[in-house]
């Protein structure tokens, strides 16, 4: 069903809960991941404040790609330990949503696994959270993935789980469907 | 796996792709109608919608009610309490701010949500601009009145 799947991921914790997922889905669909990893930004000059010139943008810049190759060398290692195929980009953060839908496009994602910061929604919107915006923009489905999630999330719900893709797959037994309601209270 | 079950045209692909994913993991469907249903009639056809594609799939499908007046923390305990790893929903075309003042049960529920959330862009009419056509499986046909 999901055959590449596009993993956003930064130097946020809450990122690891967005890679444990994607690569666990790729695993019960046989697909392959795509990371997308935004290097952060030079922070911008503020008016009227006092400018410290502690880093230059040139030594920030090459201190950010280093901490996005790392990051994404250990997703690489992550997927190459599940057996699952991996590729990667390292973009700047300015236009960050439009970056995504454009490379899940050209990569031809059928999915974009992000984490969730557990912001409420208008912090998203005013931190500059990608959710928001790839939630409106992508044109495949998005999966928010909550840090607090039980482990094996997807996965824990099948009584009769798909095998590691090294072993033979077979289709779960599907019963028919019944008549039940879930009431909560 | 749970299923918000909204009044739009274009959320068909949100009924579509949980149908699927259920049938792939041999997941149970438990279906709840959103709360921003203004028409019970439409709320209950799109319901059998669901319920008849899941049927066709082979997917245990049932419906889960007690939402409360706090939607999405009311999905939130529906999905903690028949085990649910992950609640599908689709999302309409409108902007970030737009939703969040209209009050649009996603920027919620991504919020509130205890389990993953699956968003899932309308299709057909409210699919998004220059967006590639994402044709619903079979499993969901429009304009399905058969009981």
């Amino acid at each position: 069903m999901y055959k590449r799947i596009m993993i956003i991921m930064d130097d946020h914790k809450a990122s690891q809960a967005a890679l444990a997922e994607g690569l666990r889905v790729a695993e019960v669909h046989g697909g392959e991941v795509v990371f997308f990893i935004a290097m952060q930004r030079f922070p911008p000059a503020v008016a009227e404040a006092p400018y410290v010139d502690a880093v230059s943008m040139r030594e920030f810049e090459n201190a950010a790609r280093a901490d996005a190759d790392s990051l994404l060398a250990t997703a690489t290692a992550a997927a190459d330990r599940a057996g699952i195929m991996s590729h990667g980009i390292v973009a700047d953060e300015s236009d960050e949503v439009e970056r995504i839908v454009e490379a899940a496009r050209r990569r031809r994602c059928d999915l974009i696994v992000v984490a969730s910061e557990g912001r409420n929604a208008l912090m998203r919107l005013l931190t500059g959270s990608v959710i928001p915006g790839l939630i409106t923009a992508s044109p495949v489905p998005v999966l928010v993935c909550k840090p607090q999630a039980p482990a094996k999330a997807i996965e824990r719900e099948s009584a009769t789980s798909e095998p590691p893709r090294t072993a033979r797959r077979r289709r779960p037994d599907r019963p028919g469907s019944e008549e039940r309601v879930l009431r909560s209270h | 796996m749970l299923l918000v079950i909204e009044g739009r045209t274009g959320a068909r692909a949100a009924i579509a792709e949980a149908v699927a994913l259920a049938r792939a993991h041999g997941a149970t469907l438990w279906l709840v109608a959103s709360p921003e249903f203004n028409h019970p009639e439409l709320a209950a056809v799109m319901t059998r919608q669901a319920l008849r594609a899941a049927r066709r799939a082979g997917v245990p499908a049932a419906m889960a009610e007690g939402l409360g007046s706090n939607e999405a923390a009311g999905l939130g305990r529906i999905a903690a309490q028949a085990a649910c790893a992950v609640i599908v929903v689709g999302v309409a075309q409108a902007s970030a701010v737009r939703r969040l003042l209209a009050g649009s049960l996603v920027p919620r529920l991504v919020t509130a949500s205890p389990v993953h959330v699956l968003v899932v862009p309308d299709c057909e009419k409210g699919a998004p601009r220059n967006a590639p056509r994402r044709r619903a499986p079979d499993f969901v046909r429009a304009n399905d009145q058969s009981d």
